[in-house]
């Protein structure tokens, strides 16, 4: 599995702890003593349970590494995190189906951080050339005072078959969260993307983060949410879409919902083709046109 | 001359912006062209760069080049320094230097950068982004261009927007495109600017009405010229 991903995406490492799904069979598993991992194989389940313990700060990344290599296959996994008090760690998850034909994998995430704890949750996804695959990430997270989430989603090569992302966090008091999902979409690829952070403790902070670029005859769907409800909560929507090609279709939603009145909630969309003045100004470089527009799509996905 | 332009027109709607508007440049020659707000300054320079089409010739190094793009007037020795220059998601700083010149050294970067007043070790590795003031952003544009093997450059407000520090730079790159042979359109209303050039001229009403040296040529500006009723919606945008 592993080595599917490094012949298509690129070099993967297994750190130490690590974590690592086929189908529904858990293949491998370590922990250091600052972590606490326990699995469960169903009929078609696998349950995972992962605490980073009270006080501890594991130094290197934690490897997740989930994929079906067979066809025809229904992956579930129920994971739920808990980081203890004054935790912190960074998951590296490589998400692998390079076979996808008839594969639906169902990702059911419950995150909860603990006070002072902190968590960068990076995924990277390959979902083979052919893409007949249906990605159901979903998570629900929660931040307790003064903790912070980072989660990154990237899908960037390959075909991405139909995606439908929804995560959302609840802020607490003195809470940072930030969610960026990042996809390279071609073919009939469908990709729904649904963020929601609900900022309701004083002084929380939330940033929703997609950008996708529409190639060929894909869809794009983003939803951002934030509300703003404890004192001086900030939130911010960010939402790229760029359509290549004129029979992609690009679809954005961005919610704003403050309901204090120290509360912050701004938003900014750009939907369409390439920014013409980010073309003008490369090609006044002498670029030609289609290496410009590599740049500029490159950059975003970068 | 480097440049000609010849009896060129342009108008959106029934305005017109640039009524038979004609300009000649010579070789190694700094030209600042004055006029007011929105007179269809920043539409000339597209105009020339290839962004917008307009009837009438352009004639440079002797070749016609009305008909070619962006990229194909930049390959034949023409590039512009945007007023307002477009970030670049994803790029660094020595990668955008670097994009006009695939043979420039990291040597060669850190003396562009230096020309205007950026150290290497500060800037190359930031982003073309947002955190970049208005002001670097603008000396960025410059040192970019100070690499690029070109015979005209269009310079296009370099000084709007931006600090007493950053004006110092851009006289001083004004300067270092003049002792590399290269041809400068210079477009502003900044007469502290307008000094750094050989000759000057003014538009108005779409026309070149006044041509000589800068230093006359800015006073019968400052005296006479008031805002121009011929006014373009996009340079007055622009301008802003």
């Amino acid at each position: 599995m592993m080595n599917e991903f490094e012949k298509h995406v690129g070099p993967i490492e297994l750190e130490e702890n690590h974590l690592v799904i086929e189908s529904n069979t858990v293949l491998s598993k370590n922990a250091e003593k600052c972590l606490n991992v326990t699995t469960k194989e169903e009929k078609n389940k696998v349950i995972v349970k992962l605490v980073v313990k009270k006080n501890c700060v594991v130094k290197n990344p934690i490897s997740l590494c989930f994929g079906v290599l067979k066809k025809d296959t229904i992956q579930n996994l129920d994971i739920e995190l808990v980081f203890e008090k004054n935790s912190s760690a960074t998951l590296l998850a490589h998400c692998v189906f390079p076979n996808g034909y008839n594969i639906t994998h169902n990702m059911d995430a419950k995150v909860l951080l603990q006070e002072n704890s902190s968590c960068t949750y990076k995924e990277v996804h390959y979902h083979g050339e052919e893409g007949k695959i249906i990605v159901n990430p979903y998570a629900r997270i929660v931040l307790e005072k003064n903790s912070s989430y980072r989660n990154e989603f990237k899908l960037l090569k390959g075909k991405a078959g139909k995606v439908n992302f929804d995560y959302e966090v609840l802020c607490k008091d003195d809470t940072t969260a930030e969610l960026t999902a990042i996809v390279n979409a071609k073919s009939n690829d469908i990709i729904n993307i649904k963020e929601k952070a609900v900022l309701e403790g004083k002084n929380s902070s939330s940033v929703l983060i997609s950008k996708i670029v529409l190639n060929e005859e894909s869809q794009g769907n983003v939803y951002n949410e934030i509300l703003g409800i404890g004192d001086y909560s900030k939130g911010h929507v960010d939402c790229t879409e760029i359509l290549t090609s004129k029979k992609a279709i690009a679809k954005a939603t961005p919610i704003v919902d403050a309901r204090n009145n120290t509360s912050n909630i701004t938003h900014e969309a750009a939907i369409g083709g390439v920014n013409k003045d980010s073309l003008n100004t490369l090609m006044s470089r002498g670029l030609d046109k289609e290496e410009s527009i590599k740049i500029i799509i490159n950059g975003l996905l970068k | 001359m480097i440049l000609k332009l010849e009896k060129l027109n342009y108008g959106i709607s029934d305005k017109k912006i640039l009524n038979d508007f004609s300009l000649n440049i010579k070789e190694g020659e700094v030209f600042c062209l004055l006029g007011k707000n929105g007179t269809g300054k920043s539409t000339l320079s597209n105009i020339i760069m290839g962004v917008k089409k307009a009837k009438g010739k352009i004639i440079f190094n002797n070749k016609e080049i009305s008909g070619l793009n962006i990229t194909e007037r930049a390959k034949q020795g023409i590039t512009i320094a945007w007023q307002k220059p477009s970030n670049i998601d994803g790029l660094s700083v020595e990668e955008y230097v670097r994009l006009g010149n695939k043979e420039a050294t990291k040597r060669d970067i850190k003396i562009s950068l230096r020309s205007v007043g950026l150290a290497y070790c500060d800037y190359a590795d930031r982003l073309l982004d947002d955190t970049l003031s208005g002001g670097e952003r603008k000396r960025i544009e410059l040192a970019s261009i100070l690499l690029m093997p070109v015979k005209l450059v269009i310079l296009d407000e370099p000084d709007s927007g931006i600090d007493v520090i950053s004006l110092f730079f851009i006289k001083k790159v004004i300067n270092l495109l003049k002792n590399q042979g290269k041809s400068v359109l210079l477009i502003t209303h900044n007469g502290d600017i307008a000094t750094a050039s050989d000759n000057a001229g003014i538009i108005c009403k779409g026309k070149l009405i006044k041509q000589g040296k800068p230093l006359f040529i800015y006073d019968y500006f400052k005296n006479n010229c008031g805002d121009c009723d011929n006014y373009s919606k996009e340079d007055l945008e622009n301008d802003e």
